[in-house]
């Protein structure tokens, strides 16, 4: 199993680092979402993955049992992912917000600040 | 106590939004605010000098479990001297905003954005920096795009998506450090790594940590956003972002790579100091080859960053305290050079450099006051600059790498020439006849210049009694370089 999210995960990274040298800025946007998802995968895998062991201390006992899956881990990934929500969105509207500007999505046309 | 400097801001801002119809409670609100906050960061200066370093365990958690915040003399300095320049720039806001930037919650995001920064100046752990990081940059996002101007938004996509990269880099690396450590706290983590029986994994993590907050600092190959997205929005928010955000990636990075990553020093004082060099170089040499007044503080402001870097590259006692103190400088000259830049772009309504000319004949006083702040960043005596960069050169003479000295001299010598381009450019010589200077109300030239001026006093005052300043960095370098304190206040009576 932990093969497999390995896996995904490269693959996200890679579509994701994909998506964004592409020139149009809808696409730069799915990039972060995917790169994003990505990180908070990894966390996921990272902490190792143990089934079917929640990290509860028995009635009577004063210690988790030996293996128990690591809850901090899920704890970083959940303020990641809504943080990651949050910023998503923000960057939605300011794709929106560009389009609505400058009537391009071309990043190649998005320079005139460089200048 | 020590909550004290997020939960000001985080209530002001709640505040601010209930009372986004009447400008002028938003005003008294967030300068009350403002002046707790700056209150607060003193007092909290004042405790840290005598105890060393203060912590707060939340919820009694004990240390490392909990989440902790602990602030040792590096961090109150900072958070001072933070607080100070937000509260200048918060004043000066009030004479040089639009009407509809200030209802749309201007006040409001910059309070958000002093949470932030003040909480990464506080927290002990390195996921909570995190979040921290996260904060301050949404509400910088929203200041950048607050407007939606043509060039707002083209500067504001690429400053997200580069900080939204680095934002995912931080992630990775820190949840691969908890995967391989099992902890995330600062005092925690060097004893830990100090265990593992295979320390090359750690490594590649400060090197991840190194982009990361080679990003967000605007370290030589990853600094292209801030050029090109600093001098887009208003004058008030570029000089708040000068002030404040670049320096939080830097805290960063002289707290992970002075108590952290030890393993391997030669490599990572290799890399840094590469680094260093060459954001010296490229960012001076960009600014002179610059048109726009902003943008060429923008380099120069990159530029500079690498002396920070440099002194934590060469990481000597002395290096380390010269480059906090140059921090500090940095805050506050930036921060007044932006402000200068504020009023220019306000009287000329934003005009290229080439367009301007002759303002010293006209405004005098703006004249001085940018002058101040061009002297003390090219670092002559008796300014704030002279002082950290002397000891950064003492420093680097004495370490094992004194050539590159000469790359603090080329670059010194090109922040000198292209301040003085910006001086005979904007200041110098004739007026051009379509310029028509843009007359300010009393109220609005007073809340432009009474912060500006006092920033610049603060620039000369910091070089004239430079004695208690520096001799606070190098106590702080001393703590950095020595953690003991840091980890009693955090850990506190935990056994191992």
């Amino acid at each position: 199993m932990t093969i497999v999210l390995a896996v995904v995960v490269g693959i996200l990274f890679a579509c994701g680092l994909y998506l964004m040298m592409r020139r149009t800025l809808v696409k730069l946007l799915l990039g972060l979402a995917l790169i994003g998802n990505a990180a908070n995968l990894m966390i996921f895998v990272s902490a190792g993955l143990t089934r079917g062991a929640p990290p509860l201390i028995g009635a009577g006992e004063t210690a988790p049992p030996k293996t128990y899956a690591d809850p901090l881990a899920q704890a970083l990934i959940l303020t990641a992912i809504v943080i990651g929500f949050g910023v998503l969105a923000f960057t939605l509207a300011l794709v929106r917000r560009t389009y609505q500007v400058t009537k391009t999505d071309d990043l190649n046309e998005l320079t005139t600040t460089d200048r | 106590m020590l909550i004290l400097p997020i939960l000001i801001p985080l209530f002001a801002a709640i505040s601010l939004f209930f009372l986004v119809r009447s400008r002028k409670m938003q005003r008294v609100t967030s300068i009350l605010a403002s002046l707790a906050h700056f209150g607060v960061a003193v007092s909290l200066l004042v405790q840290v000098s005598q105890a060393g370093a203060i912590s707060l365990r939340l919820g009694s958690w004990p240390a490392p479990y909990g989440i902790a915040f602990t602030l040792d003399r590096m961090g109150a300095m900072m958070l001072a001297v933070g607080s100070f320049v937000a509260l200048a720039v918060i004043t000066f806001a009030m004479g040089s905003l639009d009407g509809r930037r200030e209802k749309f919650g201007y006040y409001a995001l910059s309070q958000i954005l002093l949470m932030g920064v003040s909480g990464s100046f506080i927290t002990a752990d390195i996921f909570n920096l995190f979040v921290w990081f996260e904060v301050t940059l949404i509400a910088s996002f929203v200041l950048m795009s607050l407007g939606g101007e043509r060039a707002q938004v083209e500067g504001g996509y690429k400053y997200v998506a580069l900080n939204l990269i680095s934002s995912s880099i931080f992630l990775v690396a820190v949840g691969l450090l908890y995967a391989s450590v099992g902890t995330l706290n600062f005092a925690d983590l060097p004893g830990r790594i100090a265990a593992l029986p295979d320390k090359s994994f750690v490594t590649v993590l400060g090197m991840l940590f190194i982009v990361t907050f080679g990003i967000k600092s605007a370290l030589f190959p990853l600094f292209f956003w801030l050029p090109a997205s600093y001098h887009t929005p208003p004058g008030v928010v570029s000089a708040l972002f000068a002030g404040l955000l670049t320096k939080v990636g830097i805290f960063a990075m002289f707290r992970s790579f002075t108590m952290v990553f030890v393993t391997d020093p030669g490599l990572y004082q290799s890399v840094i100091l590469v680094l260093a060099v060459l954001t010296m170089v490229f960012g001076a040499l960009g600014a002179i080859a610059q048109k726009d007044l902003r943008r060429l503080l923008a380099f120069i402001l990159v530029s500079h960053v690498g002396y920070m870097t440099l002194g934590l590259a060469v990481m000597s006692p002395h290096s380390l305290g010269s480059a906090l103190y140059y921090m500090v400088h940095h805050m506050v000259c930036m921060c007044l050079l932006f402000l200068c830049a504020g009023i220019v772009k306000h009287l000329t309504r934003n005009k290229t450099m080439h367009e301007l000319g002759g303002l010293a004949a006209v405004r005098p006083y703006l004249a001085i006051l940018f002058v101040l702040g061009g002297f003390a960043i090219s670092g002559l005596p008796p300014f704030s600059g002279f002082y950290p960069k002397v000891g950064l050169f003492q420093a680097i003479f004495a370490s094992e790498a004194p050539h590159v000295a000469w790359a603090v001299l080329a670059s010194s010598a090109l922040t000198i020439l292209a301040i003085l381009k910006a001086w005979n450019e904007v200041f110098w010589g004739p007026r051009p006849k379509d310029l028509e200077l843009v007359e300010l109300s009393p109220k609005r030239a007073m809340a432009m210049y009474l912060p500006t001026t006092v920033l610049a006093i603060a620039v000369m005052g910091s070089g004239i009694f430079a004695r208690p300043i520096a001799a606070w960095s190098h106590a702080a370098a001393d703590q950095l370089l020595n953690p003991i304190e840091y980890k009693r206040a955090t850990l506190g009576g935990v056994e191992e």
